[in-house]
């Protein structure tokens, strides 16, 4: 009998361990080993994606700056070749989620457009190779919109900005002055008194660069969820979250003495510069630019004043884009995946002024501050970013789809009068709720 | 012996013979040059001669002499001769002495060499573009150089078309000023096109409606090499135009083509800079909405021409 049991406990330990030394070894193709060295004496080739977006005038310059980058860092490393790829901005999502699904993503990927950072389980979590000491010097709107399901998955290269810009001898608020809004912020309701107030015959308190996805965007970020899914595909916007997207337009579009908002506004640009309308917006980062060197040029002295916030915790919107890391399913190993970490950290550190350069972007780190009037104001609302990712859900090049095939279409039904408030949220609710991948 | 003396007197007779024949060979080579190198000009009588031919030969080949071959050289051989040495920047006194008769040799091995590579020129992206500053024709193939011809352009009353446009009609011998060759271009706002002239003397200058001129024979090169629907750029400064209206698909004319270059120059792709606006421009527009956050409808509108700095 004890000859027996100890048959019993040492086949035990026997399968114990075959299961343990086997597990081990399955781990260790997924797992990360943040501490590996780069081995001076293996030859590493690094894929790296780079979208390349309608850049009027610099796309050349865009692409050699970018390259001149890659350089300095394969200055350093002889045993490093690096392979950069510009791909055009519209192809790039799909290209991606085409590679992931046949299991040979890039080792970097850039998208400088978007703030997507999450796209599944070939993702290596940027966040082992960040110091606690440099996570901590993040600010918050950077680490959370860097993060994805409690994790950091991309190194911040720049913010990009939704703002509106004032004349300040046109616009009347109360008890504050334009420039003292432009770092405290506003909320809704100051705006639509403030658009009433600076209302005059021939001179609109409030002229709209755009009534479609631009304002349906800042309108959502100011609520604090700026994307109706969550990494995981759950749903955050409830019924009542988007009813509140659509009072915020109709009580802006009923503002009395305005031009109609819901048509498109085929000379608001010279309404502004003229003198004429007190607020204009929203404006992207591009526009922005322009439009301050415009107004300048005409004499006039502009404040740039964020996306006034839905709640009390002053959101506006700003965007995050970053550096991701990827690694094959045929695992290259760990002092691969550090290679690529490397590289990521160095492009995250001097991507950010390129895309200031080429998009008017805000360079994400201290050193480039101040950054020129526009971007530097806009760089003290970083901290009014929304601390929750701009992202779609973890299926890139589908999930992102809703916008355009759903959200989209249904906000213009709304706004140009097509569709209720009641249709437009209900309608929403249940689209959004049956595209979800969880169900909350 | 007899034998001998009768050997060697047959020799002597040969060697004579032969020696009698080399001299008169020389006599003649020295006579011949003699002959071809006067200088050949209107006297009275007329000259003529293998000298006379071969002149009218070779003017006739250059697509200055029209006449027929004669050998004699009489007024119309004159006002060939002067054209030439006009083209040739020779002094135009109608005389064919050594500097025209270099010139004609220059000429007719260019023209030689130009006739063979131009009727095979090689494989490739065929395109014209006509420099109105320089007053020149280039026969681009694939993007490279490969043959310039000299023309007019218009005069600064009635300028060139700049732009980029396409041959959209070929025909011969319209005659007058237009020589024997035309090729019509698609300019929405009037008739221009590339054609000969009976004004050889213009070329060079500005002095034509606005089409392109060349010469006759230049053009009768250039003509059965162009297809119809064949790129031409005609560059030059571009007028500054005003635009005083909103643009949408489907417009013609010189506002639609001031916005093509003021998209262009901010660096989007409105397609050819020809005036119409198709696609491609509605497109460029609706890239440059996006760009700047804009409604992308497409249409140029006053934010448009704000952007671009167009004035109205």
């Amino acid at each position: 009998m004890l000859r027996r049991l100890l048959l019993f406990l040492l086949a035990v330990v026997v399968i114990g361990t075959a299961l343990y030394a086997l597990r081990s070894r399955m781990i260790r193709e997924y797992c990360i080993n943040p501490q590996a060295k780069i081995d001076p004496k293996q030859d590493y080739t690094l894929k790296v994606w780079i979208g390349k977006p309608v850049l009027p005038n610099t796309a050349g310059s865009y692409v050699s700056d970018i390259e001149d980058l890659v350089a300095t860092y394969t200055s350093n490393y002889t045993n490093i070749t690096v392979e950069t790829y510009f791909i055009p901005q519209l192809q790039l999502e799909a290209k991606l989620a085409e590679a992931i699904k046949g299991g040979d993503p890039p080792d970097i990927y850039f998208n400088p457009i978007s703030s997507q950072v999450f796209f599944g389980e070939l993702q290596v979590p940027f966040g082992l190779y960040v110091s606690k000491e440099q996570a901590a010097s993040w600010l918050p709107p950077a680490m959370a919109q860097a993060s994805a399901n409690g994790k950091i998955y991309g190194y911040p290269t720049a913010f990009y900005s939704r703002v509106f810009m004032a004349n300040p001898a046109r616009l009347t608020i109360e008890r504050v002055t334009s420039e003292q809004l432009a770092t405290m912020g506003w909320t809704w309701e100051q705006f639509y008194t403030a658009v009433e107030k600076s209302n005059q015959p021939g001179k609109p308190g409030l002229v709209l660069t755009n009534y479609g996805d631009p304002v349906l965007r800042a309108i959502v970020a100011s609520t604090g969820k700026p994307a109706p899914f969550d990494d995981s595909g759950r749903l955050l916007w409830s019924e009542s979250d988007i009813a509140n997207i659509a009072e915020i337009w109709h009580r802006l579009s009923s503002i009395q003495g305005l031009p109609a908002l819901n048509v498109v506004n085929e000379d608001c640009l010279t309404q502004f510069i003229q003198g004429k309308a007190a607020l204009i917006g929203p404006l992207n980062p591009q526009l922005t630019v322009w439009l301050w060197n415009e107004a300048h040029r005409k004499g006039l002295d502009p404040v740039l004043l964020p996306v006034p916030s839905a709640t009390e915790d002053q959101f506006t919107d700003l965007s995050a884009t970053s550096v991701l890391v990827f690694r094959q399913v045929s695992y290259q190993g760990h002092s691969h995946t550090k290679a690529a970490a490397e590289l990521a950290r160095h492009l995250g550190e001097g991507l950010g002024p390129i895309l200031s350069k080429h998009l008017a972007a805000i360079p994400y780190g201290e050193s480039y501050l101040p950054f020129g009037a526009p971007t530097g104001q806009a760089y003290s609302d970083i901290l009014r970013a929304a601390v929750a990712p701009y992202s779609y859900g973890p299926a890139p090049g589908v999930a992102n789809n809703h916008w355009a095939e759903v959200i989209n279409p249904l906000w213009l039904g709304y706004v140009t009068g097509k569709k209720t408030a009641g249709e437009f949220t209900s309608q929403l609710y249940t689209s959004l709720h049956n595209l979800a991948y969880a169900q909350p | 012996m007899r034998r001998k003396v009768l050997i060697l007197l047959v020799a002597i007779l040969l060697l004579t013979a032969n020696a009698y024949s080399i001299n008169e060979a020389a006599g003649a080579i020295k006579c011949n040059c003699d002959e071809r190198s006067r200088v050949l000009k209107l006297t009275s009588p007329y000259m003529s001669g293998d000298d006379v031919e071969d002149l009218q030969l070779i003017l006739r080949k250059l697509g200055f002499f029209n006449a027929d071959v004669t050998g004699v050289f009489g007024p119309v051989t004159l006002a060939a001769v002067k054209e030439f040495q006009q083209w040739v920047n020779v002094d135009s006194v109608g005389e064919v002495g050594p500097k025209t008769q270099a010139a004609l040799t220059t000429a007719i091995t260019e023209h030689s060499l130009v006739s063979a590579l131009l009727a095979a020129p090689p494989d490739g992206d065929f395109r014209l573009v006509i420099d109105v500053d320089k007053r020149t024709l280039t026969v681009l193939i694939d993007n490279k150089p490969y043959k310039t011809f000299p023309c007019a352009v218009g005069k600064t009353s009635t300028k060139s078309p700049i732009g980029d446009w396409a041959i959209i009609q070929k025909s011969t011998n319209w005659g007058g000023g237009f020589g024997t060759r035309w090729m019509g271009l698609n300019v929405p706002w009037g008739i221009f096109g590339i054609h000969g002239t009976n004004k050889p003397s213009s070329i060079g200058t500005t002095a034509s409606g606005g089409c392109i001129r060349m010469f006759n024979r230049d053009v009768e090169q250039l003509y059965p090499l162009v297809k119809m629907g064949t790129r031409v750029s005609i560059v030059g400064p571009y007028p500054k135009i005003k635009v005083n209206q909103q643009l949408s698909k489907g417009q013609t004319g010189h506002e639609v083509q001031q916005v093509q270059l003021s998209l262009r120059d901010a660096g989007f792709s409105p397609g050819f800079t020809d005036g119409r606006f198709g696609n491609d421009t509605e497109q460029a527009i609706k890239q440059m909405q996006e760009f700047y956050g804009l409604m992308a409808t497409g249409k140029v509108d006053f934010n448009i021409l704000n952007l671009l700095r167009i004035k109205r």
